[in-house]
């Protein structure tokens, strides 16, 4: 802070001291447990720099293929490596397992619930949450109310789970108990745009996008063929 | 001393159930007395020995409860098991015809020092049985039948205010020798001679000569004294642990709603879940039966896809169970059994797998000690839904997408899929809907065709032109067939 006249500085600091001032940078604490997303861009909107346990996540989105999901992937690859379950509630369609193999989620840890209704999706969704048996739960909603999110969001923070949800209606602007609130929609076919419009511990942050693979997704499809190897019988050397 | 006597006054109320503050009486149905009064009963001047009628004349709203010899000799059999916590040998007590004079006898031998000295032992049991909100009166002595009348004639001395072992014995010896003949169950012309003979306390008894005994009084109750005195061993059969699980509850009034169950129902299934930790045991299946007046019993089964042995989870798993039953007519008795008692796994009770592991090392919120019960999370779930609602999932290998994973039930454990190749070229969107829908001719073609061909050995054969495309804001994965027709099969989120 630059010295702007000593009288004035020194309340400024007592205030400090007191706590009565929140300041940016106190967000930043490097001492939260957290596993990065995966997506640089995405860690650096993230408080601690990465999802928290116990901290719920709507994530807002327009159809299946918006990339709604790819955000949690490389976080979902880590934490099915643990022995405990990630519960997928109600989800629109299966998930394939084939591509969830190929992003590296371990699938003898996936387990997928089909409740028969909303009601015994947020059961589902609090028992899996409460139980400690589950490393993350991801849920897909179809009706949206406070109270009940306010019951996950708790039960979230009782258990350190990862939890995250798909609400498929419009956002309700008069704010949620979630922690994080999310909004993703396709920029190219290969970046998202995401815009944080609530963050435990900081202010909704502006638009930013997320490049989602490193691999373009236009490269032309070709089937890799093995290198041909040539040992020469005499000197016994690989010539590629 | 070796032998520890346990009386339950409270065993002949047979595990009824009922307003503690309503007054009962449990009746001798031969003879139509009153054998037991509750405090409440008691009160307003029930005697034992009294007649129903005269009894149900002093309090009109007294509930008698019959006497029944086979559920007084159940709810004894799973005292004694019970009691197998605190010895290796438990030993039900018959030998008086009177209920009210039976009980247990537990040998000591090998449990002092676990127990630190009998004073522990007896303290220790006392505690348990307050757990358990059971009267008891418990006397520990030499020998069996020593203890028993100990047990039977409560001093207000009792264990703990002797010093030691040596002041004990010689306390409990004259106390013994000051107890009244009739206190001994003996047969009515053995009690007349005695009188007759003027002896009227165990101490004169004992003066006389033991031969003389046994030739002139009764050779039964000379070897009673030498039992008595631990001068010949009295031989005892202990408590068999039976190979099954099976407890009752009576109630008084009989219950109308399921919400009314549950409480009596966990205190049977405390019951259970201390015998199966006791015996190491665990269970996938629980039957309750439930007794009504008018129409056959109704049976109610819990089947769980992993055993399970904690009381926490089989008390959530049959709350929500019991919300799919409904009650056809009022309970009067509820009998939980287990037929089924597998043994525990000792790999279930691992209790360093959670600590080091490595990736769960930041789980300092909240450390669950059994990280590796996750399957109780399917138990809970599948109380509540129908088993084809949970689902795992497993790669098959087949190159049709459609059948490239498979769902499994979950109590399937998907095998270990060998090291497969990896296929750097295919990209394979997240969601596959089941059934392809039709859609038009896509003009934003990101990546493709990949073509698909195969199926030939099911007669399930396909060839189709799989394209990634850019539609509406969202990435698809679509196909063309031979006949040229463009359908959506996934999404890539």
């Amino acid at each position: 802070m630059p010295n702007q006249g000593g009288a004035m500085s020194l309340e400024l600091q007592q205030v400090l001291q007191t706590g009565q001032v929140w300041q940016a940078q106190q967000h930043q604490a490097t001492s939260q447990v957290s596993i990065s997303s995966g997506y640089q861009q995405l860690d650096n909107q993230l408080p601690a720099a990465g999802w928290q346990p116990g901290q719920l996540c709507e994530i807002y989105h327009r159809g299946l293929g918006a990339g709604e999901l790819s955000v949690v992937l490389p976080a979902l690859a880590q934490l099915s490596q643990r022995s405990k379950w990630v519960l997928w509630v109600a989800p629109p369609a299966m998930p394939y397992a084939p591509a969830l193999e190929a992003a590296g989620v371990n699938i003898q840890r996936v387990l997928v619930v089909h409740p028969k209704s909303h009601q015994e999706a947020l059961w589902c969704l609090e028992e899996g949450l409460k139980s400690g048996h589950c490393s993350a739960v991801l849920g897909w909603l179809y009706e949206w109310q406070k109270a009940p999110i306010r019951r996950l969001q708790l039960a979230a923070q009782s258990s350190a789970a990862y939890c995250w949800l798909w609400p498929q209606l419009e956002m309700d602007n008069s704010g949620s108990p979630a922690a994080l609130r999310l909004s993703i929609e396709r920029d190219t076919p290969w970046t998202i745009k995401a815009q944080f419009h609530k963050r435990r511990g900081s202010w909704p942050s502006d638009h930013f996008t997320v490049p989602l693979t490193t691999r373009d997704l236009s490269a032309p499809v070709r089937a890799s063929t093995p290198k041909s190897t040539v040992v020469n019988p005499i000197t016994q050397r690989q010539v590629g | 001393m070796s032998w520890l006597y346990i009386h339950f006054p409270d065993v002949i109320e047979q595990d009824w159930i009922g307003d503690e503050d309503a007054p009962f009486a449990v009746v001798d149905p031969a003879t139509d007395t009153v054998i037991h009064v509750s405090p409440a009963a008691e009160h307003a001047g029930v005697e034992v020995d009294m007649s129903v009628g005269m009894a149900s004349y002093l309090c009109a709203d007294l509930q008698l409860c019959p006497f029944q010899p086979e559920r007084y000799q159940a709810t004894l059999l799973q005292r004694a098991l019970w009691a197998y916590q605190f010895s290796s040998q438990v030993c039900m007590d018959q030998s008086s015809p009177q209920p009210s004079r039976q009980g247990l006898w537990l040998n000591m031998d090998g449990m002092l020092r676990l127990f630190h000295g009998v004073q522990g032992y007896c303290q220790a049991i006392k505690q348990a049985c307050q757990q358990q909100q059971w009267q008891v009166s418990i006397a520990a002595a030499h020998t069996p039948l020593a203890a028993r009348h100990l047990a039977l004639n409560p001093v207000p001395w009792h264990c703990s205010d002797v010093s030691n072992e040596t002041s004990m014995a010689t306390f409990a010896e004259q106390r013994l020798r000051q107890l009244a003949i009739s206190e001994f169950d003996l047969d009515e012309t053995v009690q007349t001679t005695l009188r007759q003979l003027g002896i009227k306390t165990l101490d004169q008894l004992l003066r006389l000569p033991m031969s003389e005994i046994h030739h002139r009084i009764c050779p039964q109750l000379a070897l009673t004294i030498k039992r008595l005195l631990g001068q010949v061993v009295h031989p005892l059969d202990s408590v068999e642990m039976p190979d099954h699980y099976q407890h009752s509850t009576h109630f008084i009034s009989e219950i109308e709603s399921r919400e009314g169950l549950l409480f009596p129902l966990k205190r049977l299934l405390g019951g259970l879940c201390g015998y199966l930790q006791h015996r190491q045991f665990t269970t996938q299946q629980l039957r309750l039966t439930l007794s009504h007046r008018n129409i056959a019993d109704s049976e109610w089964v819990i089947q769980i896809a992993y055993p399970e042995h904690r009381l926490s989870e089989w008390t959530d798993i049959c709350r929500y169970q019991l919300e799919r039953h409904t009650l056809p007519a009022p309970v009067q008795t509820l009998t939980l059994s287990v037929e089924q008692l597998l043994p525990l796994d000792s790999q279930q009770l691992n209790c360093f797998d959670g600590i080091f592991d490595e990736a769960d090392i930041d789980h300092s919120i909240n450390t669950q000690p059994d990280t590796q019960q996750k399957e109780a999370l399917i138990n809970r779930l599948q109380a509540r839904m129908d088993a084809q609602q949970l689902q795992r999932l497993t790669t098959t290998g087949d190159p049709r997408p459609e059948y490239a994973q498979q769902s499994l039930f979950a109590e399937q454990a998907p095998a270990d899929q060998p090291q497969k190749i990896k296929r750097l070229c295919s990209q394979r969107p997240l969601w596959l809907i089941s059934q392809p829908q039709p859609c038009s001719v896509p003009t934003d073609i990101l990546s493709g065709p990949e073509r698909i061909d195969g199926g030939w050995w099911d007669q399930q054969s396909v060839r189709r032109d799989y394209y990634i495309v850019r539609s509406q804001g969202r990435v698809q994965w679509m196909f063309r067939t031979d006949t040229g027709d463009w359908f959506v099969h996934g999404y890539f989120s």
